[in-house]
């Protein structure tokens, strides 16, 4: 049963144990120094200055929350069965549903902040480069970053209850390299009959096409489709990929909820 | 249809782990204000029989309710019960102030009593010098005076102690002793888990003895604990045990 008031107790205190420890004032650290270096780059190159910054701080955006985010999901679980805080919490009434619900929450709330922050500040440091940029992109790519940061977190749940934290860990970057690469895949197994040449992957083509279809689709989330930032995507779009992306997530948390039910703290 | 006379109803409870059986037909019935002791050699099932009371261990039974409530139905009972596991909980970022504001909330308590309650506790049990301080920095017994009080910060019908003597020194122990006699005068129903005979026979009114996840006893105090005795001065396994055919050289 959904418990409204407990789940938003429990995702208060998953946000303050997260910002009470020094991950995320030593993630802030390591943006804010990337964020300097891609200013750097950018005056140095002759060509369109504000691209290049944004290529830079967006990347780098881009890979400390999703490894942030991967390294928070897949701890939470291990750690709170180690120091028996679980039984705490459970043996207080609160359902395993409302608990894993509102831990989910609790790290995709913190990053999906941290994202918000880090390209704010990275806004600020735009305005000292020469040249404009529309930032309807910019904001669409943050956007869609926020929606895998929604799958992302579910998923290290899933791993971690299924398996060690550690583990659990490395399967998600595995994972979310692979679910990038799917394009990639794609050229792999692509029959290149165009320009004469004709290879033999065509036969595995239903594989990427499935692999396309069954796995959540961070490709279709990816910054670097935009990066162009020329053509604005269609806010319908976007809607459509959080519909997609929430869809992904609740999967993954029935998954997660499936074995948690079944396991004995 | 649950009884509701009674605090806690359990029949016929098991738990198996693979295919060792750890609980076998446990069934037990707890009146209200009784204080009851549950024994048991290490491994005899103790405190997975807790935990499969709180719902922590997935388990078969016929019956299990708490205050005439269904456990299958609706486990919003736990919300009246006061649970210390063996080695306490706790979050070593949070205060000991903060875990009882959270914990109250948890448990359902009105917002409105929260900080009298939780003042009052954390004077009573000692810690409202270092209450703001947080608890990675507790020492064991202070972090067993914050667990004692989260257990008590919601004012429970029911209180589960397991094994709450366990690592404490003698004086600790006393003020627990003192604590769970004063729950006791208040009228609380008691279910304490524990190997110390000395505590059980000052504290208990009733006992129940687990043998290898069966139930083998349940009585009064006085009596069981003479059975107890008895069967241990005439204990074959003892005399069977490796450990005691060791000469000590490696």
């Amino acid at each position: 049963m959904v418990n409204i008031s407990d789940i938003v107790l429990l995702t208060r205190l998953r946000m303050q144990l997260i910002l009470k420890q020094r991950l995320g004032l030593m993630s802030l650290g390591v943006v804010l120094f990337f964020l300097i270096v891609s200013y750097i780059l950018s005056t140095l190159t002759f060509v369109n200055v504000q691209k290049m910054f944004w290529d830079f701080a967006l990347g780098c955006i881009f890979i400390v929350i999703v490894f942030l985010t991967s390294y928070m999901s897949t701890q939470v679980f291990s750690e709170e069965s180690s120091n028996k805080t679980l039984h705490l919490v459970l043996s207080s009434g609160c359902s395993r549903a409302n608990w894993l619900l509102s831990n989910i929450l609790g790290v995709f709330i913190i990053s999906a902040l941290m994202v918000i922050f880090w390209t704010l500040i990275a806004w600020c440091f735009h305005y000292a480069l020469p040249g404009s940029q529309s930032g309807v992109m910019i904001i669409q790519a943050q956007i869609l970053l926020i929606f895998e940061l929604l799958i992302l977190s579910s998923l290290g749940f899933l791993l971690s209850i299924y398996t060690r934290s550690i583990v659990a860990f490395a399967s998600l970057m595995v994972v979310v390299v692979f679910l990038h690469s799917l394009d990639g895949l794609e050229m792999v197994f692509r029959d290149h009959n165009v320009g004469g040449v004709v290879e033999s992957h065509g036969q595995y083509n239903f594989l990427v096409f499935w692999i396309a279809r069954l796995f959540p689709p961070l490709a279709w989330l990816d910054v670097k489709s935009f990066v162009g930032y020329e053509t604005q995507i269609k806010w319908l779009s976007v809607l459509g990929l959080f519909a997609v992306s929430l869809g992904w997530a609740m999967v993954i948390f029935w998954a997660s909820l499936f074995k948690f039910k079944k396991m004995d703290l | 249809m649950a009884n509701i006379d009674n605090c806690l109803n359990v029949k016929r409870l098991s738990k198996n782990y693979g295919a060792k059986k750890v609980l076998n037909d446990v069934s037990i019935t707890l009146n209200y204000g009784e204080t009851v002791a549950l024994i048991g050699a290490n491994g005899a099932g103790k405190s997975t029989f807790i935990k499969a009371l709180l719902g922590l261990v997935n388990s078969t039974y016929e019956e299990l309710s708490f205050f005439g409530q269904e456990h299958r139905l609706n486990q919003n009972y736990l919300k009246k019960v006061g649970y210390l596991p063996e080695v306490s909980g706790f979050w070593s970022e949070l205060s000991a102030q903060a875990l009882l504001s959270y914990m109250s909330r948890l448990k359902g308590v009105e917002s409105i009593v929260v900080p009298k309650r939780t003042k009052t506790l954390l004077q009573a049990f000692g810690l409202w010098k270092r209450s703001q301080g947080i608890m990675g920095s507790y020492s064991k017994g202070m972090l067993q005076r914050s667990g004692l009080a989260q257990t008590l910060i919601n004012d429970p019908d029911f209180i589960i102690l397991d094994e709450p003597m366990s690592g404490l020194d003698p004086r600790a122990q006393e003020n627990l002793r003192h604590v769970v006699s004063q729950l006791k005068k208040r009228g609380k129903t008691i279910l304490i888990s524990s190997h110390s005979l000395g505590d059980v026979q000052q504290l208990c009114d009733r006992v129940l003895v687990l043998e290898n996840g069966s139930l083998i006893l349940d009585g009064k105090t006085k009596d069981v604990l003479v059975q107890v005795q008895q069967k241990y001065q005439n204990n074959e396994p003892w005399d069977e045990d490796p450990i005691v055919t060791w000469n000590g050289q490696l």
